[in-house]
């Protein structure tokens, strides 16, 4: 369910205010970047940051704001995550059909240091811990946790019961506690 | 091949267990909980999980985990330098500030490090406030405002320090064991109420005073902390608390329409009002997960006296919180020190002077904002049937512009249209008397002062006189003949709502309905303070919320393609167990239990196994052992023969299992 700060935020933000776009954006960008992350492969998030790309549809959004035409707070939180996971297809093809033209290793050592790894580590390690999941539990976390879909919302994109998707999403932090705690990210099991 | 026809289901092999639904269920109800602003604790749901109680704490380990990299910053390494100090770590953040501990190298002190945030150092605007607003504080020394020590700038990031506090916050204190009596509360927010006037007086208004806002030092002293730093007190509230506070609970009705020319001092007073009352409540004033709802019941509903949600809470204590949270600036404490006064009296066993508003006046000026009410007033005003928008018990006077072209207007409000046809009277006194139901009639002058004039003016002046013997004079001093009025039946009502719904249209039959079940529910005495007399009606809250879309959209849905799909008839009897339903929700909310019990009752039509009837004998049974305080009491009810009957069906076997799992789900 959108939760109501961000309803808040969206409503006033759509309403014209610029002060409240720039809360919105800063309310929406950690989790932009944390959902993509955890979408990409370790492989892509050596050539994309992360960061870089949750900043790049900020612009867009930012660009486009003015055009958007809902009214739904719920609606306009699709827009971001959907312009994210079209940035990402768009980057794996890229660099698919790059690596099938320049079979070049030099490639990738040249690219800079900084790129190479994601700049927080724990962000780092729980996007590979949420990346790791099976294909739907990823999915009920990202929808869940970051879109802020209610249950029966993440049930029709997946194909699923609401109480199915809930059940999914307690199984899938379950899951990502047992990974997280494989990677260091939490302490001793208390 | 075989087996072709047994294609795996997807998610068949994953049965789910009771536990695991107990735990989903348990997410979701302290999720729903902390989004209500209530004090959801982990530690709450021990005994219901037993066994499973482990791996709910490991799912909201998870979630912390996965929260804490949504709304903390992504890239920043501590501790770092900044100019004179050394970022330790951060302690909170807003939509345009972040607050860091720090230390100051030079003294070798820890302090609160504010930075004007990330992103912002460019917007001249954000940048300008934040400094504004660090220097005006600066000024400000008082011992129960967190001290500024240095205002400045490194790199052309603007920051400020102020003193570190050590202790808990009032929210944390509240929520705590040793949770502080209500007169050590008041004798606190009183000292915050000194400082505030120290503030006023300085023309700064803090906009966010709150129980996380407000700090409680080892010995118990309350320190105001964190200044209206953002542009806005909103987007600094949302963005700082993120999901579980993040809700305008604190914010005056000025704050919420955004009307940044009406914030004053008695902002600050309204706040402390909702920080009292939730610190002697144990809940916000105003809770619901509906954002549009909260704004609504900000700006249109008074809030439940909190010895209705907390038994104990001493009553003057609640007069003092109910007297802050008025919607109107000018019904409240005029100034922080009037505030401190009464909260100091209170704290010294002494009777408190302020009183909420008396629920007639209230009704009065709600009316006077709302012109759709208000045009309803004025007409039952007119033809003399003025139940609860004049009372005898609320002398006063209130003056009706008709305008030449029909419009009124109420007391120099907005220029509405008449409901009235033909309020043509002479120029000269009118007498009019007005009565209702089980009440008193009461005498109305009105003065048209001019009949020639473009404007007429028709004042109404209320005056006290017992007078029996009433509508028909009232028609006659009009010179009007009392028109017959039939009764609809109430199905007819509801198809006629469904028909205007439909095409979004107000009703006038069902808000006449509306008033009259209103009466009802005053003659019961129910509910008292019954406060918004017209507006508080169930039904008519029930149309106004679906006419906002706030309350389900599915419902409004329903009741207009039951029309389309079903004959007339049926399709009456279909809206009116729907509408028993709504009334019943609407009045279970608003702890009116022996009506919502009747409503529930109503619509349980016949041994329909379906979602409307089993959530009617859901509240039925509920609203049976509500306010039932001894356990000899529960007993009994427990075993009488209705409850027995309720239990019975509900438990029956033959529920459709979406049904149940559909309603107790909601």
């Amino acid at each position: 369910m959108t939760t109501a700060a961000t309803t808040l935020l969206i409503d006033r933000a759509l309403g014209g205010n610029d002060s409240d776009r720039g809360a919105l954006f800063a309310h929406l960008g950690p989790r932009l970047v944390l959902w993509a992350a955890s979408r990409m492969s370790a492989d892509l998030r050596t050539k994309v940051e992360p960061e870089d790309l949750a900043q790049e549809i900020l612009l867009a959004v930012h660009r486009d704001f003015g055009q958007f035409r809902g009214t739904e707070p719920g609606q306009f939180l699709r827009w971001p995550f959907r312009l994210a996971e079209n940035r990402i297809r768009d980057q794996v093809d890229h660099f698919a059909a790059e690596k099938r033209r320049i079979p070049d290793p030099e490639a990738l050592s040249h690219s800079s240091p900084s790129s190479a790894v994601i700049r927080n580590e724990t962000l780092g390690k729980v996007a590979t811990a949420i990346e790791s999941l099976d294909e739907d539990q990823r999915r009920a976390i990202q929808l869940v946790r970051f879109e802020e879909r209610s249950a029966a919302e993440a049930g029709e994109e997946l194909g699923r019961s609401a109480n199915a998707v809930r059940i999914l999403y307690c199984r899938a932090l379950k899951a990502l506690r047992q990974r997280m705690g494989d990677a260091g990210v939490l302490g001793e099991k208390s | 091949m075989i087996g072709g026809f047994f294609r795996p289901v997807r998610g068949a092999s994953e049965t789910m267990t009771d536990r695991e639904n107990e735990i989903a269920d348990s997410l979701e109800d302290y999720h729903r909980r902390r989004r209500l602003g209530e004090r959801a604790r982990p530690e709450d749901y021990e005994s219901k999980l037993g066994a499973a109680y482990e791996e709910f704490r490991e799912i909201l380990d998870a979630e912390q985990v996965l929260d804490d990299l949504i709304e903390a910053p992504i890239t920043e390494e501590l501790p770092r330098p900044f100019g004179d100090y050394t970022l330790l770590r951060e302690l909170g953040r807003g939509s345009v500030g972040v607050v860091y501990e720090a230390v100051q190298r030079k003294l070798g002190r820890n302090v609160a490090l504010k930075l004007l945030r990330t992103g912002f150092e460019s917007d001249s605007v954000a940048r300008e406030h934040f400094l504004r607003e660090a220097g005006a504080c600066a000024q400000v020394r008082h011992p129960n405002i967190v001290e500024i020590y240095d205002v400045g700038d490194v790199d052309g990031v603007p920051y400020y320090a102020m003193s570190l506090v050590e202790g808990r916050t009032l929210g944390q204190l509240c929520a705590a064991e040793d949770a502080p009596s209500p007169q050590e509360i008041c004798r606190g927010l009183a000292d915050v109420c000194d400082a505030l006037q120290e503030l006023h007086d300085r023309g700064i208004v803090h906009r966010d005073i709150k129980p996380s806002n407000i700090m409680v030092d080892a010995k118990g002293r309350m320190l105001l902390a964190d200044f209206g730093l953002a542009r806005t007190a909103m987007s600094e509230t949302l963005a700082r608390t993120g999901v579980s506070l993040g809700t305008p609970l604190y914010m005056s009705p000025e704050q919420v329409l955004g009307r940044r020319e009406e914030i004053d001092g008695r902002t600050d007073v309204y706040c402390i009002g909702a920080t009292l009352y939730e610190a002697i409540a144990g809940r916000p004033p105003f809770r619901t997960e509906d954002m549009q709802a909260l704004i609504r019941m900000v700006l249109d509903e008074q809030p439940a006296p909190a010895r209705d949600v907390a038994p104990e809470c001493p009553v003057e204590a609640d007069f003092i919180a109910l007297k802050c949270l008025e919607k109107e600036r000018r019904d409240r404490y005029q100034t922080a020190r009037e505030l401190r006064d009464d909260l100091l009296r209170f704290a010294a066993g002494e009777h408190v002077v302020g009183r909420p508003l008396n629920p007639m006046r209230r009704a009065v000026r709600r009316v006077r904002r709302r012109p759709r009410l208000a045009a309803a007033a004025v007409a039952l005003v007119t033809i003399g049937v003025g139940y609860g928008v004049l009372r005898p018990s609320d002398p006063g006077q209130v003056t009706v512009h008709v305008l030449p072209d029909g419009f009124v207007r109420i007391d120099g409000g907005e220029r509405m249209p008449s409901p009235v046809e033909n309020l043509e009277l002479p120029p000269g006194s009118h007498e009019l008397f007005v009565e209702s139901s089980g009440f008193h009639s009461k005498q109305i002058v009105l003065e048209i002062e001019s009949g020639k004039s473009e404007t007429q003016v028709v004042r109404l002046d209320v005056k006290d006189p017992q007078d029996p013997d009433v509508i028909n004079r009232i028609y006659e001093s009009m010179g009007l003949t009392r028109p017959t009025y039939e009764e609809p039946t109430e199905a007819q009502i509801v198809a006629g709502i469904a028909k205007k719904l439909a095409k979004g249209e107000p009703d006038g039959a069902a808000f006449e309905q509306n008033r009259r079940s209103d009466e009802e529910l005053w003659e019961k005495g129910v509910g008292t303070p019954q406060p918004l007399v017209i507006p508080t009606t169930p039904r008519l809250r029930v149309i106004e919320r679906m006419e906002g879309d706030v309350l389900p959209d599915r419902m409004q849905q329903t009741i207009v393609t039951l029309h389309q799909t079903l004959g007339d008839a049926q399709a009456e009897a279909e809206n009116l167990r729907l509408l028993h339903l709504l009334r019943a929700r609407v009045c279970r909310e608003h702890e009116l239990h022996e009506t919502a019990r009747q409503e529930a009752l109503a619509a349980c039509v016949g041994d329909r196994r379906d979602r409307v009837q089993f959530e009617a004998l859901l509240i039925q049974r509920e609203s049976l052992l509500k306010g039932v305080k001894t356990k000899s009491d529960r007993d009994a009810i427990m075993h009488s023969p209705l409850f027995l009957e309720i239990s019975v069906q509900l438990a029956a076997d033959d529920w459709p299992t979406e049904v149940k799992q559909a309603v107790l789900r909601q």
